[in-house]
């Protein structure tokens, strides 16, 4: 179950964004009573639609499906998004993020409800309110086939190496419950499972769907019988506090679904849909070519407008006034000096904050592109001091203008240098995009976990992912070694 | 006679390190100065005030009677078109052949059509021995070629004066001669120029004066006969005995 409290670095980020937002707007009053309508909800009638904030790689939760040819994100996660959007009387938009990008975007208003296994932890509910929950689930044990009958009690387990998703309730289950277990916390439970299968972890805590989904198709691996006394708790759909009537509605469908047997009969379609036999090409690979697809368009875009950017950059920090050198010399510092991932969620979660409503495709591609811009100024720089100093001398002495000598004499000898260097910024930020998946954006990486996520299979993709990854980069150095000797 | 070039009490540091100090000096129109003086005097420190490709730390540079000090980036640029500079190692334009190298300048600061700045580089480089060589790369040719057409580019500005700052220096022994039969010839012309230079004989053969240089000063002047036949100053002495001796 993915209860995971966010990384440290969103609850910096939803910090700034409060402290901004507190700045910029009146505090909304709460009332006790849930009214008819609130300020939410209204607004959302009037768009005609509401968005689903959603990490669609939890099958049988939510997960990409190839259904008729097409691509599609299913579960009963979604189908119970898309009846509470049908009760309200809007259209529903379905927003793919990193689990860890949910709350964040939720916060910031890029996202008007989560369904997305999340679980009420109280940390979470001091930032967002949840419904009541819409599903219960107890937690499994999973272990490899042959070893069940080592695993009998929750004391079997003591000096064993146990893997849970980090941060959240089975990593507290399993420390509270499973004496003595020497517990490993991971990312993801593709990682987990991969770990298991190469006895690098003796067992696995994860929640009863999945614990199914991959004992099923995995004949490799079983389940413990072992009972957890304390471990059941629920799903929520969370949303923006602040917003009574509409949580109210929203409550009222789950109550409605649960009833009806509606909720039932969605998961048995999830867990017939997760468990439907699709060739693994058929089904996965327009994953991986709209991902490489994705990741060389947002490749080109970040070197392109990296390339123009550090020009000017380069050229800022030769300038003699020392205003315009400051400006370039501290960007290229902080872009330098920062890791590119906290920029990404800076400019996603930034722009929204002054009331920008960029894409995670659009912030993706500016994040990369000033990154690179900062790279790229270095680059020119070194190239152009790579210029003797006798040649932009006889220049002068000749009577050439210092703009009439860098672009006559030093530039056309710096571009010797520079398109080399050029080029490895060029393969290094092919491989740098890879971060940009946590916000959601559709390129390799996140197709590839996408797939991890809804095959089963935690190695078999991320072996493909490399392969794309390093024919692209061998392909590209190959284009440029022609490039250079031209 | 007018003056060219003039400096007053000019002095010139790098950090802590004074290379000239005080240097008062004047040249005429027409003259061939030659100046002499060991390693590190600052001789071609004074060469690079003189075109303002250094900045004087305190004293003025006059040009055609114009203090230079003052003059904004712009200015300085008009300036430096007047003055052609020859280059100990030679500082031809890497990206062009020999013919561009030519051509550039006039083409970009004077605005002349590339047609006419053809026309003329050709004739240059026929003045200097190489009028088979325009479509070279600079680096396919020797050192004495390279400098020689450093010397062409210069001219190709129609400069007041000629700045050399070691033109030899840098060039193998045969070499040597051809490249100072052309400023020698450059100098029948009746060109101003100032020629930074340990070629002791071929000083004595076409300065005007010989200016004698030690530790920022300007030691000594005179006609060739006056310095190096009678120096009056104990360093230009010992300098020359050093030098013929070898």
């Amino acid at each position: 179950m993915k209860t995971k409290k966010h990384h440290l670095l969103i609850w910096v980020l939803l910090c700034l964004t409060l402290l901004v937002s507190s700045i910029a707007i009146a505090p909304q009053q709460e009332t006790a009573a849930a009214p008819k309508t609130d300020a939410k909800l209204t607004a959302i009638k009037k768009r005609g639609y509401m968005v689903l904030g959603v990490s669609a790689d939890y099958p049988p939760y939510e997960f990409h499906k190839t259904i008729n040819g097409e691509d599609k994100v299913v579960g009963f996660d979604i189908d119970l998004a898309r009846q509470v959007a049908k009760d309200i009387g809007v259209e529903l938009r379905i927003k793919e993020l990193g689990f860890d990008s949910l709350l964040g975007s939720l916060k910031t208003g890029k996202v008007d409800m989560i369904v997305s296994a999340m679980t009420p932890t109280p940390e979470r509910e001091k930032e967002v309110a949840f419904s009541q929950p819409y599903l219960t689930v107890a937690q499994k044990v999973i272990v490899r086939k042959g070893e069940e009958n080592k695993y009998r009690s929750v004391m079997a387990f003591k000096g064993q190496k146990v893997g849970v998703q980090k941060q959240t309730t089975q990593e507290q289950t399993a420390k509270d419950e499973l004496s003595g277990a020497k517990v490993v916390s991971l990312e993801k439970v593709t990682d987990l499972i991969l770990n298991l299968q190469q006895k690098k972890l003796n067992a696995v805590v994860v929640e009863a769907p999945v614990a199914n989904a991959y004992v099923q198709t995995n004949k490799a691996l079983t389940l413990a019988n072992v009972k957890f006394t304390n471990a059941d708790y629920g799903c929520a759909v969370a949303v923006a506090k602040g917003a009574p009537a509409y949580l109210a509605n929203v409550n009222k469908t789950i109550k409605t679904v649960q009833k009806n047997g509606q909720f039932a009969k969605w998961q048995k379609t999830a867990n017939t849909l997760m468990f439907s036999k699709q060739n693994f090409w058929q089904a996965y690979g327009s994953y991986f070519l709209k991902g490489t697809g994705i990741t060389i368009v947002l490749t080109i875009l970040g070197v392109f407008f990296g390339s123009l950017l550090g020009t000017l950059l380069a050229l800022m920090k030769r300038a003699k006034n020392k205003l315009i050198k400051g400006i370039a010399v501290v960007y290229i510092q902080y872009f330098r000096g920062t890791p590119l991932l906290v920029q990404v969620f800076m400019i996603y979660f930034g722009t929204q904050v002054i009331h920008l409503n960029v894409s995670a495709f659009a912030s993706a591609a500016l994040a990369l592109s000033l990154n690179s811009g900062a790279y790229v100024s270095e680059v020119i720089r070194s190239g152009i001091q790579s210029v003797a100093k006798g040649q932009s001398e006889a220049a002068r002495s000749l009577g050439l203008s210092s703009k009439q000598t860098m672009r006559l004499v030093v530039l056309p000898q710096a571009v010797k240098t520079i398109l080399p260097a050029l080029g490895n910024e060029f393969i290094s930020l092919l491989k740098e995009s890879a971060i940009v998946s946590v916000i959601g954006v559709g390129e390799l990486m996140f197709q590839t976990s996408v797939v991890q996520g809804s095959s089963f299979k935690p190695f078999l993709p991320l072996v493909i992912a490399s392969l794309i990854y390093f024919a692209l980069t061998l392909i590209l150095s190959l284009v440029l070694r022609v490039f250079e000797k031209n | 006679m007018t003056t060219i070039l003039e400096t007053q009490q000019l002095t010139k540091s790098f950090g802590n390190n004074q290379i000239l100090k005080g240097i008062d000096s004047k040249i005429e129109k027409g003259e061939v100065i030659v100046v002499i003086g060991p390693s590190g005097s600052g001789k071609s420190t004074y060469l690079r005030c003189l075109n303002s490709l250094e900045t004087s730390t305190s004293g003025t540079v006059s040009f055609e009677g114009q203090v230079v000090n003052q003059l904004s980036e712009e200015q300085l640029d008009k300036i430096r078109e007047k003055m052609g500079m020859v280059f100990q190692s030679f500082n031809l334009f890497a990206n062009y052949s020999v013919l561009q190298n030519l051509n550039l300048a006039p083409m970009y600061v004077q605005g002349i059509s590339e047609t006419e700045a053809t026309q003329k580089s050709r004739a240059l480089l026929a003045q200097v021995g190489l009028a088979d060589k325009a479509d070279a790369q600079p680096t396919s040719l020797s050192g004495g070629q390279q400098q020689r057409v450093a010397i062409a580019r210069a001219l190709a500005m129609n400069p007041d004066v000629m700045l050399f700052d070691e033109p030899t220096s840098a060039l193998d022994p045969e070499m040597v001669g051809e490249v100072l039969n052309v400023i020698k010839d450059l100098a029948q012309t009746g060109m101003t120029m100032v020629i930074v230079t340990h070629e002791m004989g071929f000083a004595k053969n076409v300065a005007d004066q010989v200016w004698f240089m030690d530790q920022g000063q300007l030691i000594e002047k005179g006609t060739p006969e006056q310095v190096f036949d009678h120096p009056q100053e104990a360093r230009t002495k010992d300098f020359l005995s050093k030098i013929l001796a070898s």
